[in-house]
C-alpha cells in the first residue's frame, strides 16, 4: 500500500507542477462561468438555475472525462518513452502497484477538480437565484425552495396488470383500451378534453418537509394547446378533495406544483387530473414512466450534488482506467488514438441507446444488385448490429447511472445509487480494465535497444 | 537437504549468473532486426567484487544490464540475480541501479526524488529523511536539494541518479556508464565510492567504455564486442605483462644510474627504459581544484562531494 500511495503521490504532484491540473481547472471553470452568463432556461428563474445546474455540471464533467482519458493514455506510455519508468520498475514494486498507483493518482486529481467544480456550480446556482434583477421576490423565493432543495420521488402504486402506475382513464362515455400492451400503456396516458386520469399513492407518515407534485406531459394534438385542468388529492372512495389546484397555460414538459394543505397527508391517496378543456380542443399525453410523481422530504441540493459528483468521479475513474490500460498496451500516440476512439465509440453507442427501440435499425441496403450483393449487405448489417448490440449490452449499466440529472430535476440521489455506481463502475468496469492493463504492463518490455 | 543448502550457499556467493544469454530485437511484425547479445555467459561473485562490462558503443553492455534488471526479456538463456529471477521483487530489494542517462522526474526536487524512491523500498520516514540528507551531502547537492531536477545540468542530474541508486543500501549496485557527464572531481569521487562500497562487501557491476574507469576500480571484467564476449578474467591477470619488470627507485647520481643500467643491460640483454614518473592529469587537476575551492563560498552548481554516506558503510 505504501508503494501504491507513493506512486499516486508522484502522479498528483506531477499533474499539479506540470500545470495540467490547473489548466484543466481553469478550462472547466471557464465553461461553468460561460454557461452561468449565457444560459436562459425556460424563462423562469428556477428553470434557468436548473438548466445551469445540469449543463454546467455536465460540461465540466465532460471536460474532465476527456482529460482523464488522455492523461491516462499518456501516463505510462510517455514514461516508457522517456524511460523514467525504468527507475520505478527496478525497485521492488509489482506491476499491479504501478498501475494502481498511477490510477489512484489520477482519481485523486479528478476528485480535487470535481470538488472545486461542484463548489463553483453551487455558487453559480446561488448567484443566479439571488442576483438582483427584475424578478419578483415571490418568484425568487419559490425558485430557491425549488432548486436548492432536493426531494425523494414517490412512485404511484403499481397497477393490477403490473403497469408502473395504477391508472384509469375515462373518456366521458366509456373506457379506452389499446390493441397491444404498449399501445395500451400509451393510451392510458392520454387525457382527452373533459377526461381525467388517476394515480394511487401510499404516502408514508412522519415525513418532514413539504410535498410537491411533479408531472410531465406532451401535446397530444396538432393544436399544441397548453394544459388546462385541475389536480386534486382524495381518499379512495371519497369525493372530498384534501387538496386541489387548478393549472392553466402550462406548456409541454415537466412541471412541479407544491401541495399546500392544512394537515399532514399520509396513507393511500388518489391523485386525479381532470382536463378542463372543451370537447375537441386539445389532448394531452402524460409521459409514460414519469407521468406524475409525488416528491417528499427536504434535503439540501449541495449535499445531493456531492453524491452526484461521487458518481461522476466513479465514471471519470473508469475513463482514467481505460486510458491507462491503452497506455500500458501501446506507445503514446497509439494509446491516445485508441483512447479517443474508445470515447467516440462510447458516445456513439450512447446515442444509439437513446433512440427508441425500432427507430435505431439502420436502413436496409438496396437490393438492386444480384442476390450475392444482397446477402453480403445483409450479413454486414447483421454483423454491425451484433457489434452495436454487444457494445450496448456492455455499456448500458454505466449509462443508466446518472447523478447530475436527478439533482438538476430537484430529486435526491440515494446512497443506494451511489453504492450501485461504485459496484458497477469501480468493481466492474475499472476492475476489468485494471486486469487488462496490468497483464499488458507485465508483458511489456520497459526499455528499448 | 544438504544438496539444497549447498545450492543456497552457491547462490549467495554468486551475485549474478548469466548463461547462454541471447537478445534479439524485433520490429513491429516480430521479424528479427538486431542481435544485440549473442550467447554470452559470465558469473559475478558476491561480496566485495567490482565487475566491469567493457566494450565499444553498441556492444551489448546496456542491453545485458537491462536484462539483468528485468527491463528487457531475454530471447534465450538464463539469468539469475542474487539467486532469483531478474523480475523478482525480492531480488530488487537488494539492487541499486544507475541508468546510463538520469531518467528522473523533472518536477521533483532531489530531496523529494530520494524520498519517493525510499518509499518504494518501504523505508520509514525517519530513515528516509536521514538517508536523503546523507546522500545529498555525499553527492554534493545539499545546497540544491529543493530545486526541481528539471533545472539541473546533466552532471547534477547524474549525481541525483547516483544517490537514488544507493538509497536502499543495496548489496548489488549496477552502474551503467557511472561517470558519464560528470566532471573529473565527481568521476574520482564516484570511483572512490565504488571502491568504498566494494570494501564494505557490496558487489558492484559497472558498464563503461572509458577504459581508465574500469582499470581503476574493476577487479574482474569482460570485454564485449558485437554482443559476444571477446575477453574475460581478473583485471590484473589480463593487464599484467609477465615478460616485463618495472623498477622504481629514488633519484640517484648519474654515475650510479649508469652503473645500474649497465648491470641491467648485461642481465636482460636489452636496453632498459629510464624516465621520471609523473602525476597523471586527473590527480594534477584534482589538486588544483581542491586548492581553488578553499576560497569558494556559495556554489551555484554541485559542490565538491563529501565522503560516502555513513549508512552505506555499515
Amino acid at each position: 500500500m505504501k508503494r501504491i500511495l507513493a506512486i499516486a503521490w508522484l502522479t498528483c504532484r506531477e499533474s499539479v507542477r506540470s500545470g495540467t491540473a490547473v489548466s484543466l481547472l481553469c478550462l472547466a471553470l471557464a465553461a461553468v462561468g460561460w454557461l452561468a452568463l449565457t444560459l436562459q432556461g425556460d424563462g423562469t428563474l428556477a428553470g434557468q438555475a436548473e438548466v445551469f445546474l445540469r449543463y454546467a455540471s455536465g460540461a465540466a464533467i465532460s471536460i474532465l472525462g476527456l482529460a482523464s482519458l488522455w492523461l491516462g493514455a499518456g501516463r505510462i506510455a510517455s514514461e516508457v518513452d522517456d524511460r523514467t519508468i525504468q527507475t520505478i520498475v527496478v525497485k521492488p514494486v509489482r506491476t499491479a502497484e504501478i498501475w494502481i498507483g498511477k490510477w489512484l493518482g489520477l482519481v485523486l486529481v479528478n476528485a480535487a477538480l470535481l470538488a472545486a467544480v461542484g463548489c463553483v456550480v453551487v455558487a453559480g446556482v446561488a448567484w443566479i437565484l439571488h442576483r438582483s434583477g427584475s424578478r419578483a421576490q415571490q418568484e425568487r423565493d419559490d425558485a430557491i425552495r425549488r432548486v436548492m432543495v432536493c426531494r425523494t420521488p414517490l412512485a404511484p402504486l403499481p397497477g393490477a396488470a403490473g403497469e408502473p402506475g395504477e391508472c384509469e382513464t375515462r373518456e366521458g362515455d366509456g373506457s379506452h383500451d389499446g390493441d397491444t400492451h404498449r399501445s395500451a400503456r400509451i393510451a392510458r396516458e392520454v387525457v382527452p378534453p373533459g377526461g381525467s386520469r388517476t394515480w394511487t399513492f401510499n404516502l408514508p407518515g412522519g415525513s418532514s418537509g413539504g410535498l410537491w407534485l411533479q408531472f410531465a406531459f406532451d401535446y397530444g394534438s396538432a393544436e399544441r394547446l397548453p394544459m388546462q385542468g385541475t389536480w386534486s388529492l382524495t381518499r379512495p372512495g371519497s369525493t372530498n378533495a384534501l387538496w386541489a389546484q387548478a393549472v392553466s397555460g402550462l406548456s409541454a414538459g415537466r412541471h412541479r406544483v407544491e401541495i399546500r394543505q392544512a394537515g399532514k397527508l399520509s396513507g393511500i391517496l388518489t391523485l386525479t387530473f381532470t382536463s378542463a378543456r372543451a370537447q375537441d380542443t386539445g389532448v394531452i399525453v402524460f409521459r409514460p414512466g414519469s407521468s406524475a410523481t409525488i416528491l417528499l422530504g427536504d434535503s439540501g441540493m449541495p449535499a445531493q450534488l456531492l453524491r452526484a459528483m461521487l458518481i461522476a468521479l466513479f465514471k471519470l475513474s473508469v475513463l482514467a482506467a481505460a486510458g491507462l490500460s491503452c497506455s500500458a498496451l501501446f506507445t503514446t500516440p497509439v494509446a491516445t488514438f485508441a483512447a479517443t476512439s474508445l470515447a467516440v465509440a462510447t458516445l456513439c453507442l450512447q446515442y444509439f441507446l437513446s433512440i427508441p427501440e425500432g427507430a435505431a435499425t439502420p436502413h436496409s441496403c438496396s437490393t438492386h444488385g444480384d442476390q450475392d450483393d444482397a446477402t453480403k449487405a445483409a450479413w454486414y448489417q447483421a454483423a454491425a448490429d451484433s457489434v452495436t448490440r454487444a457494445g450496448a449490452t456492455v455499456l448500458k449499466p454505466a449509462y443508466s447511472l446518472d447523478g447530475i440529472g436527478p439533482v438538476s430535476d430537484g430529486l435526491t440521489v440515494p446512497w443506494a445509487l451511489v453504492g450501485r455506481a461504485a459496484l458497477v463502475l469501480l468493481g466492474g468496469y475499472a476492475l476489468v480494465l485494471a486486469a487488462l492493463g496490468i497483464v499488458a504492463l507485465r508483458r511489456r518490455e520497459m526499455a528499448g535497444p | 537437504m544438504a544438496e539444497q543448502n549447498m545450492q543456497t550457499n552457491d547462490r549467495r556467493e554468486t551475485a549474478i549468473e548469466v548463461s547462454g544469454l541471447v537478445k534479439v530485437f524485433s520490429d513491429f511484425w516480430h521479424r528479427p532486426k538486431v542481435r544485440a547479445v549473442d550467447g554470452i555467459a559470465f558469473r559475478v561473485p558476491a561480496g566485495g567484487s567490482v565487475f566491469g562490462l567493457l566494450g565499444p558503443n553498441g556492444s551489448g553492455k546496456s542491453t545485458t544490464i537491462k536484462i539483468l534488471l528485468g527491463l528487457l526479456m531475454p530471447t534465450a538463456g538464463t539469468v539469475t540475480v542474487l539467486g532469483r529471477h531478474p523480475r523478482s521483487v525480492e531480488a530488487k530489494r537488494s539492487i541499486g541501479y544507475l541508468p546510463e542517462e538520469s531518467y528522473l522526474y523533472r518536477y521533483l526536487t532531489p530531496r523529494e526524488t530520494l524520498d519517493f524512491y525510499g518509499r518504494l523500498f518501504g523505508l520509514d520516514p525517519a530513515a528516509r529523511r536521514d538517508r536523503t540528507g546523507e546522500l545529498l551531502e555525499m553527492v554534493g547537492l545539499s545546497h540544491a536539494a529543493d530545486r526541481p531536477v528539471g533545472e539541473f545540468s546533466k552532471g547534477m542530474a547524474r549525481r541525483v541518479g547516483l544517490a537514488q541508486a544507493l538509497v536502499n543500501n543495496p548489496s548489488l549496485v549496477i552502474l551503467d556508464e557511472p561517470t558519464s557527464g560528470l566532471d573529473p572531481i565527481a568521476c574520482r569521487n564516484v570511483k572512490d565510492l565504488i571502491l568504498a562500497l566494494a570494501g564494505h562487501g557490496k558487489t558492484v557491476l559497472l558498464s563503461s567504455h572509458l577504459l581508465a574507469d574500469v582499470e581503476d576500480v574493476c577487479t574482474e571484467l569482460v570485454i564485449l564486442h558485437s554482443g559476444r564476449i571477446r575477453a574475460a578474467g581478473l583485471t590484473r591477470d589480463l593487464l599484467v605483462r609477465p615478460d616485463r619488470t618495472r623498477l622504481t627507485i629514488p633519484s640517484v647520481p648519474p654515475d650510479v644510474l649508469k652503473g645500474l643500467l649497465a648491470d641491467l643491460r648485461a642481465a636482460s640483454g636489452s636496453d632498459p627504459q629510464v624516465d621520471h614518473p609523473s602525476l597523471n592529469l586527473e590527480q594534477f587537476f584534482l589538486d588544483v581544484v581542491r586548492e581553488a575551492s578553499r576560497d569558494e563560498t556559495a556554489p551555484s552548481g554541485a559542490s565538491l562531494a563529501g565522503k560516502p554516506a555513513g549508512f552505506l558503510l555499515k
